[in-house]
């Protein structure tokens, strides 16, 4: 019989092993938490809407970076401050001008974006910067940025009139590509004018040159004006939301390229893009004494035909304060005064460079002309609208003249009249009486008289012996011709043989006819004949 | 190593744990299986304390670990058990908070404690009687078993929810961890020899007819 044996048990139990390792892997998973916890940031924003402290993801690109530990208000208690904890990969992100919005479902010019958040709750976007990283503290952005931070490309600024122009988000185009958009609108008070910024993204920044000019591309535009009705509907988006498009004038040569941060003034329409495209030039009266109705700023002015300026405006206050002051030197101002319309030309509209130089030496040219005969005139310009155009041209036949001067600027003699249509028709009459009618007259005479003779000599041919021989021969001719007349007549015996002729004809043609129905009922009838009917065999059960 | 007079281990005998005949100690070896024979189990304590603190560590996880993560529309929200229960009693789901609070907070905790009791009063004895303290030990024995509704819950969760893109259901660690808690206070409770409890008993105490 065996006995139990009595033994010392070990000190320390092996069992102990389980509690260490649970304890280190504890301690090596808070350690781990530690480690590899990413940074804090705080944000602020204007309102907390639809953020919520342990919910709120911040994402880029939809990639979730950190989650929103805290919303509280700042001391100010007119923003919030929103503290996030983020992946520790998201550190390298953290750069100075990274962007943080809160992504909201939006409907903009640009479209709708954000959808998924109405399902998912919103999340704070987060955009990656160029800057040094480091940064913890953001201010974030109540919209998301238009342009990435740190895109390449060009930032330039815009001025008009008008705000209603341009509004944010609208594309920049060129020839009707989009190469950038408007990022801010917003009025300069001292310059009392809208200030868009505009950004042409790279590549097509280089397009972009000094004396680029930009104009409203809002989808659509109507011009009447003395070259026509001109209708101009562009691309659906830019007629729903507008836009800038922007392009060189014809035929200038481009500069150098504009530098960031360039203004350029935003043109109404593409049709002013020749307009102020010439830099220089000089502005000269011309006094008209018809009437100038239908001539409106902006009309063009001519020479033969070929822009060489545009009409700034009818000088009416400086007509009217002239007026006045001759009527109180006690002259008869009323009557007949001229009217002045301020016109300006641009000499590089013909090819001459555009200098200060050219337009002095226009201004000789001009000089020179008035003296040969040089003058401004109305001209119709379209006949629809009624639009009148100035036009300089060399009248012959005008005494020499010379430049004058009103109200401070050079003025150039005009061609009187009392209106260019009337003017024409006196020319028409003048050019009437030029025509040679005295030697037209003497031709017509001479014809008359030989016309004359050539009718005598008719009056004296049937008379006398030619005359009897050919009255002898006519009648002989026409006794022939009643013979045999009288030879085919029905009661002779060629018309007995025709008339019989003609009734065998009529027999064979209906016999004809016959062959035709029968061929038409039956084409193969000429070739086969008509099947022979199988005689009838009596069956059982039929009728007797 | 000396025995209350009166019980079994004092007269020799010994307790075979497989097939519960009782055997003269002196011969090792059960009669009846072959089993080795102990008269008290060896290292009974300090396996039940080794056991007891893996618990405890183990518990600190589970409860602060999201247990799972409900990703609706693709966006994953974690939750942690008291989250659950926190959510629960928003909702108005009282009777539903009371049983999860209960079966995963309230009993292991209480299976913890009872057990961490008993080793003390074990060890050092106690106010109350061997028989309050049976009655513990069965209690906590039986009360085991049930603290694993949390665990069967995502269970059912994560096999049930599963409408893909819309809303999807993922055991988080703290699942694991509370499973791995509720087994091991488990083998804690067994590991305790229950014999230990009568060993400080006065013999007079012991009613004998």
């Amino acid at each position: 019989m065996t006995t139990a044996a009595v033994k010392e048990t070990r000190k320390i139990s092996s069992i102990w092993l389980i509690p260490i390792v649970a304890a280190v892997l504890g301690i090596w998973m808070v350690i781990n938490h530690f480690a590899t916890q990413g940074p804090k940031i705080t944000i602020t924003f204007e309102t907390a809407e639809g953020i919520e402290a342990g919910k709120t993801k911040i994402k880029a690109l939809n990639v979730e970076l950190g989650v929103v530990t805290s919303v509280e208000l700042n001391e100010a208690m007119d923003g919030v401050v929103i503290e996030a904890q983020l992946d520790p990969f998201a550190r390298s992100m953290l750069r100075e001008d990274t962007a943080l919005w809160v992504e909201r479902p939006r409907v903009g010019p640009g479209g709708v974006s954000g959808l998924g958040t109405i399902l998912s709750g919103g999340f704070i976007q987060l955009q990656v910067g160029r800057g040094k990283e480091g940064r913890r503290d953001f201010i974030g952005r109540e919209s998301p940025p238009l342009t990435p931070a740190g895109m390449p490309g060009l930032r330039l600024v815009l001025k008009s009139d008008r705000a209603s122009d341009l509004s944010v988000g609208d594309p920049v185009l060129y020839r009707g590509f989009q190469v950038g958009q408007v990022e801010a609108t917003r009025l300069d008070l001292d310059a009392r004018e809208a200030r868009s910024e505009i950004f042409i993204d790279a590549p097509y920044d280089a397009l972009v040159y000094q004396n680029t000019r930009f104009w409203n591309a809002s989808g659509f535009s109507f011009v009447a004006s003395a070259s026509g009705i001109e209708l101009d509907i562009g691309s659906l988006q830019s007629l729903v939301t507008g836009g800038v498009a922007f392009g060189l004038p014809d035929g200038m040569v481009p500069e150098a390229p504009a530098e960031a941060g360039a203004e350029f003034r935003l043109l109404k329409s593409k049709a002013r893009l020749n307009d102020v495209a010439y830099e220089h030039g000089f502005d000269v009266v011309v006094a008209f004494e018809q009437s100038v109705s239908g001539l409106r700023a902006d009309a063009a002015v001519e020479y033969r035909g070929i822009q060489v300026g545009v009409v700034r405006r009818i000088m009416t206050p400086e007509l009217l304060s002239d007026v006045v002051t001759s009527t109180l030197e006690g002259e008869d101002s009323v009557s007949g005064r001229p009217i002045p319309v301020l016109i300006h030309i641009e000499p590089g509209r013909i090819g001459l460079p555009d200098t200060e130089a050219s337009s002095d030496l226009f201004m000789r040219i001009l000089e020179a002309g008035a003296r040969k005969g040089l003058r401004a005139d109305l001209k119709m310009g379209n006949l629809l609208t009624g639009q009148q155009v100035v036009a300089i041209d060399f009248f012959p036949g005008v005494p020499a003249a010379t430049l004058g001067e009103y109200a401070g600027y050079v003025a150039m003699p005009s061609m009187p009249g009392s209106g260019s249509i009337p003017r024409q028709i006196s020319e028409v009459l003048a050019k009437l009486n030029d025509l040679p009618v005295e030697p037209l007259l003497e031709d017509i005479n001479e014809t008359v008289v030989s016309l004359t003779g050539l009718l005598q000599n008719l009056q004296g041919m049937p008379s006398g012996e030619n005359g009897d021989v050919l009255y002898g021969s006519i009648g002989t001719t026409l006794q022939k011709l009643n013979i045999t007349l009288d030879s085919i007549a029905p009661d002779s015996s060629s018309g007995r043989n025709l008339n019989r002729s003609l009734a065998e004809l009529n027999l064979m043609l209906r016999n004809l006819e016959d062959l035709a129905r029968q061929l038409s009922a039956k084409p193969n009838s000429i070739l086969f004949s008509d099947p022979i009917e199988a005689d009838p065999v009596p069956r059982r059960g039929d009728a007797p | 190593m000396r025995f209350p007079a009166g019980t079994a281990a004092a007269s020799g005998l010994a307790l075979c744990h497989i097939c519960h005949r009782v055997s003269d100690v002196v011969r090792a070896r059960c009669h009846c299986c072959g089993t080795h024979l102990h008269l008290r189990n060896a290292h009974s304590l300090e396996r039940t304390i080794a056991l007891l603190i893996t618990a405890v560590m183990l518990y600190i996880p589970a409860n602060t670990l999201p247990i799972m993560h409900t990703y609706q529309f693709g966006q994953p929200d974690p939750a942690t058990i008291i989250g659950g229960v926190l959510i629960l009693i928003d909702m108005g789901s009282y009777p539903i908070a009371a049983v999860i609070f209960i079966a995963s907070v309230m009993v292991p905790i209480a299976k913890m404690l009872a057990i961490a009791y008993l080793v003390v009063s074990v060890r050092r004895g106690g106010k109350i009687s061997a028989q309050q303290r049976t009655v513990i030990y069965r209690m906590t024995e039986f009360v085991g078993k049930w603290s694993m509704v949390d665990v069967f819950v995502v269970a059912i969760l994560v096999s049930l929810v599963r409408l893909e893109g819309l809303l999807t259901i993922e055991p988080g660690l703290a699942a694991a961890a509370f499973a791995s808690v509720v087994v091991v206070t488990m083998l804690s409770a067994h590991a305790f020899d229950v014999r230990l409890i009568w060993d400080n008993c006065e013999v007079e105490e012991v009613a004998t007819p």
